[in-house]
């Protein structure tokens, strides 16, 4: 009798259950997301994406995270570093590229994939701001006035110089300091990075007298490092000696990708992988 | 699998393959059409649509995609019913109305006429298809399954499982095809059923074999072996009987039940599993047989076994084999189970098929499924407890574990002793567990345990306190000879009490070695590495770097027995880094009076002959100071006179490796209107002729590389740091000059290929991320050294099973310090540093053993 109790409980609980599938609000959705199975959050990331186009929406970020840890965790690389890829797509403030290496070194049998994503990169040209950006540094190195001023008022210039600084891990203070004592060096100086200036009084043309230390070497070695640790990214410069490497102080580690600098990039917990009540918690 | 979660599979099915908007529930959702949308064109365009967007997916061949289709099927022939359609609109949403295209009917759900099915076959479809309890997920499932592995169109199965017979109301297309299905169920109740009965359909079925399910286990006194040390095994490894107890309608309602197990594994007979979704299959029924292996007879029980080791053996693809056989491995420390151990026997050591292909796939697997189940063992060991109890349960499952090597079998008995001996906590129970753990492995001199227990008295992650206890059971209750209670370590010892025990140890049993550079390697090994343990300073890091890379040179050098090499690198590898090369001047960027008066005439004077005199005057000079080299350029490109700028030009490259010419160059070839002349002429100068060139980022490069800026101490001197680098190399390499990082990569990942050791894909990836975020020598070098330490550890590995948990350990921690280094510099030590701790513990290993 009792198991018929049971029987019946199961059986009105199953058509309820058949009822509420039909419809499925999100909130629903999050609620039944379990981290043992790691490819729910992966599936519902990749629906919401379907619904609402590959935008940054932070639940689609919170979800996708979790799939790369949690599928990291359980042992599914193929999915951490689909995850992984899915989270490229969004436009967040980690760089695709980054993202594609991390998911490289989680599921290490993309290496195809991710060899013909980078050839592909490769071939774009993305040089064009590039250029100005390391025009601009050679015209302050060069005192060349006032091309090197109206290209550094150039907000696109301006900012590609200092993400290029902060890729070398220079302060943007401090260059950009740097740059402007330049540019009105330049300014000051009467042959504008010609070299020559004209004698009023012979009509000759002499050596500018305001070059002790040479045209293109800065005020001081530190100003010059610094300018051209910058060109060098802007330029793709790789210098093949050690002893160049470390006078431009470039002494900073080989960085492998991990999930660990994921997390502390994205400043979210993804060991809270329960959706409950509106906010993500350990504990179900 | 419960109702509950048949139906959730079935949405998250229809998910995956139709997007989630498909499996919100109802005919409508699953076929994308709005309640208005009911003409039978509409309906079934929508079908069409939606079995091209199932096609269109990567897993459009596999058993769940046909489920998917099967429901399509079902929705269009539910909304063609007039009279159903109504029903099912009041109560299921209506989809988005988007008509899908669909390009062309999947083929798979072509009706080819043209194709015969047997008797014979329908036969057992029809069977399958009875057995599996009517048409329901299941059957679909199988006959979808039975259709593909005979290779006949499972739409034409299916009429011809229906009487051959299209229904009435429909056109010949698949709306028609699957109507008597649904039909077929329909008729099962006397009313139209609608969908959402379905599930309450499934409901019933289910509750039906649970209530069989109820009735089977409340009367089964069940118990596993060891499933918890403190119950008491009942089972031994032999073939158990069935048990007698059962009254006669529960035994009918077992065996009706577990025959249906039998039978599935029966029409795996003569199947390759080649899928993944068919290997996991198979691994959910081998989990089935082994959760309910008891209730079979002793024939259906070996049948069952055959069966599993048959198709077992018959998959090719090695991913696939260890999917479908996890199920042996599965083993939470409640529920170890003798029949997998049998079934595993069977595979190993079994006869099988004759066909010689097998044999050599087969031993490959036996290898990687006894690597399966060594790293379940691993895991279950690693989380020993200080409780004899525990131990005692811990021998039985080892000991039932079957192993292709014997000599490793007791790897897991260690690593539960290590994860003791590594817990800093104290507890007296450690000492009754010790005696267990040293009376349950052999100490003869072949056997690794003394090897093992040596390595752990020089390690200093072991805790004293538990080694003293272990040092004790050794003594007094091992199998081990020559020691006694004179041989003991003390509860507070520290590593110089360790290593006078292990010096004791070593005179006990023998084990001294005849080579005298073995010895001392290990002794100016183990001081490096803790010299270098810690944290080290930015000077000193060249410095350690270099004697690391002489001592783990000559540990290569010893190797390949050059002890000439070895005694060279051992004398002297703390002496300082010598610089051999000349040194340059460091580059000094003034000018003065010569340099400024020179500039002055080059741009002022216009004969050519004064002109070709000061130019003459300035080649003499040797280097060309900085403002005489911008004039210099200035006359290359604009003197007037032909002859002039000729020469100017050979002036340019003569003097093409100073810093101040490429500056002077450097200075021109940003200006946009320098002319291709001029161009040609700087690329010469770089030694470069390709147009494709980026000519600054090029100048730059040289002019970094001949030190623009060279504010480097002398003891910092990179570049003689990495020229005794190389020549360290190629010593390591045994080749001559200097050999580079990339070589170096080049020659380990060769010789791997060359003793048929496979090289993880994790290094090569890790390889290309590394180069891909590097930019200069110096990054290049370290990702190559990194790789070339993981092929190392590899190699070591392959050649010493014996110490591979300590390589993992060595591994782990390197990963850890090297993420978290501070600059290259250091990171390029700690690879030197792990090196050196893989040298000495294969040093040590090669003494002890």
């Amino acid at each position: 009798m009792k198991r018929c109790w049971v029987a019946f409980a199961c059986l009105v609980f199953s058509v309820n259950g058949a009822s509420f599938a039909s419809e499925m609000p999100l909130q629903s959705l999050l609620q039944r997301l379990d981290p043992d199975r790691p490819e729910m959050y992966l599936h519902l990331a990749e629906e919401l994406a379907l619904r609402n186009g590959p935008i940054a929406d932070p639940i689609i970020t919170d979800l996708l995270i979790r799939a790369v840890y949690l599928g990291n965790r359980s042992g599914s690389a193929e999915l951490a570093s689909a995850a992984c890829i899915a989270l490229a797509e969004l436009n967040l403030s980690i760089e695709k590229d980054w993202l594609w290496d991390l998911a490289l070194m989680l599921d290490p049998t993309r290496l195809g994939e991710w060899q013909t994503r980078s050839r592909v990169d490769s071939d774009q040209d993305s040089n064009g701001l590039d250029r100005l950006a390391s025009m601009c540094l050679y015209s302050v190195r060069y005192n060349q006035y006032p091309e090197s001023a109206e290209l550094f008022r150039r907000q696109d210039v301006r900012a590609r110089i200092i993400a290029a600084a902060a890729q070398a891990g220079i302060d943007e203070s401090e260059l950009v300091s740097v740059i402007q004592k330049e540019i009105e060096r330049g300014a000051d100086d009467p042959c504008r990075g010609r070299l020559y200036v004209i004698n009023r009084d012979t009509g000759d043309r002499t050596v500018c007298p305001n070059h002790i230390r040479a045209l293109g070497f800065c005020a001081n070695d530190e100003d010059l490092r610094l300018l051209l640790r910058v060109e060098m990214v802007l330029l793709g410069v790789e210098v093949d000696t050690w002893n160049a490497a470390a006078s431009m102080h470039q002494d900073q580690p080989v960085q492998w990708p991990t999930i660990s600098e994921l997390i502390k990039q994205l400043q979210v917990d993804p060991s809270k992988a329960y959706y409950r009540d509106g906010t993500w918690q350990s504990q179900p | 699998m419960s109702q509950a979660d048949s139906d959730n599979r079935q949405q998250d099915l229809i998910s995956e393959y139709l997007g989630h908007s498909a499996s919100v529930g109802g005919p409508f959702a699953v076929l994308d059409l709005r309640h208005d949308q009911a003409t039978e064109q509409i309906i079934l365009r929508a079908c069409q649509s939606r079995l091209a967007q199932i096609n269109r997916h990567v897993r459009s061949r596999t058993p769940e995609a046909d489920e998917v289709r099967l429901a399509v099927h079902a929705a269009a022939s539910q909304l063609l019913d007039q009279s159903l359609y109504d029903e099912l609109k009041k109560v299921w949403p209506e989809g988005s109305g988007e008509i899908l295209e669909s390009n062309s009917t999947p083929q798979a759900w072509t009706v080819d006429d043209s194709v015969h099915i047997e008797p014979e076959l329908l036969n057992k479809a029809k069977w399958m298809l009875a057995a599996s309890g009517g048409w329901n997920n299941k059957s679909r499932k199988r006959l979808g399954f039975f259709a593909r592995s005979h290779q006949v169109p499972a739409a034409r199965l299916i009429r011809d499982l229906l009487g051959g017979q299209v229904g009435e109301s429909h056109s010949s297309s698949m709306g028609g095809i699957i109507t008597r299905p649904a039909q077929y169920v329909v008729g099962l109740v006397p009313n139209a059923v609608p969908w959402f009965m379905f599930p309450m359909l499934y409901s019933i079925l289910a509750l039906m074999l649970l209530a069989v399910g109820f009735g089977h286990t409340s009367s089964h006194d069940v118990t596993t072996v060891g499933a918890n040390p403190n119950e008491q095994p009942t089972y031994t490894n032999s073939v158990p009987a069935v048990a007698e107890s059962h009254n006669r309608s529960q035994d009918q309602a077992d065996r009706k039940h577990y025959s249906a197990i039998l039978h599935e594994l029966e029409s795996y007979r003569g199947v390759i599993i080649s899928s993944e979704n068919q290997a996991r299959s198979f691994s959910a029924l081998g989990t089935r047989f082994i959760q309910q292996w008891r209730s079979f007879s002793s024939s259906e029980l070996e049948s069952s076994m055959n069966l599993i080791r048959e198709s077992l053996s018959g998959i090719l693809n090695e991913d696939y084999f260890m999917l479908a056989s996890s199920f042996l491995g599965r083993s939470e420390q409640e529920e170890f189970v003798p029949i997998a151990d049998l079934v595993l026997k069977r595979i190993l050591f079994g006869s099988i098929h004759a066909s010689p292909s097998y044999g050599a796939i087969y031993s490959q697997y036996t290898s990687d499924l006894v690597d399966e189940f060594r790293g379940t063992l691993e895991t279950v060991a690693e989380q020993s407890r200080d409780d004899p109890a525990w131990w005692q349960w811990w021998e039985q499952q080892v000991q039932a574990r079957p192993v292709v090597e014997w000599e490793l079998s007791i790897q897991p008995w260690l690593t539960a002793c290590r994860a003791r001996l590594v817990d800093r906590s104290t507890n007296e129970r450690w000492e009754a567990c010790a005696r267990i753990f040293v009376q349950g492995v052999s100490w003869g001199d072949d056997s690794r345990a003394k090897v093992w227990y040596m390595a752990q008295v020089v390690d200093s992650s072991v805790s004293s306190n538990r080694l003293a206890a272990l040092s004790q059971a050794v003594a007094l209750y091992s199998s081990a000879g020559g020691l006694d209670t004179q041989t003991l370590i003390g509860f507070d010892a520290d590593m110089s009490d360790r290593e006078a025990y292990l010096g004791q140890l070593r005179k006990r049993w023998g084990t001294q070695s005849d080579d005298p550079t073995h010895e001392s390697l290990i002794e100016q090994l183990r001081s490096l590495i803790l010299l270098t343990d810690g944290t080290i300073s930015e000077a000193q890091l060249l410095v350690r770097s270099a004697e690391l890379a002489r001592i783990n040179t000559a540990c290569c050098a010893r190797e390949r027995g050059d002890f000439s090499a070895v005694g060279m690198l051992e004398h002297r590898f703390n002496a300082p880094i010598v610089n051999t090369e000349l040194q340059r001047g460091q580059f000094d960027p003034s000018s003065n009076q010569q340099d400024d008066l020179w500039a002055d005439n080059a741009r002022n004077t216009s004969d050519a002959d004064a002109l070709l005199e000061l130019l003459r005057d300035l080649d003499r000079r040797g280097m060309v100071q900085p403002k005489s080299a911008h004039a210099l350029v200035w006359l290359a490109m604009q003197a007037p006179d032909l002859g002039v700028r000729d020469f100017a030009e050979r002036v340019l490259l003569q003097h093409r490796d100073e810093i101040n010419i490429l500056i002077a160059l450097d200075r021109v070839a940003g200006d946009e209107r320098v002319s291709r002349r001029m161009l040609s002429l700087i690329r010469a100068c770089l030694d470069d002729t390709s147009e494709d060139t980026n000519i600054r980022q090029k100048l730059l490069e040289r002019i970094l590389d001949l030190g623009v800026i060279s504010d480097i101490q002398p003891e910092h001197s990179y570049s003689a740091f990495v020229v005794e680098y190389g020549k360290l190399l190629a010593i390591r390499a045994d080749r001559q000059g200097p050999v580079t990082t990339r070589d170096t990569y080049l020659f380990m990942v060769r010789e791997l290929i060359e003793r048929s050791i496979e090289i993880p894909q994790s290094v090569e990836s890790k390889l290309a991320v590394g180069l891909k975020r590097s930019s200069g020598a110096v990054l290049y070098d370290v990702t190559y050294m990194e790789s070339v330490l993981g092929l190392f550890s590899i190699l070591l590995s392959e050649e010493n099973p014996a110490i591979d948990s300590q390589i993992d350990v060595i591994t782990r921690e390197h990963t850890a310090r090297i993420t978290n280094a501070r600059s290259v510099y250091e990171q390029f030590m700690i690879i030197e540093h792990t090196i050196a701790r893989l040298w000495l513990l294969k040093l040590e290993s090669e003494l002890l053993s």
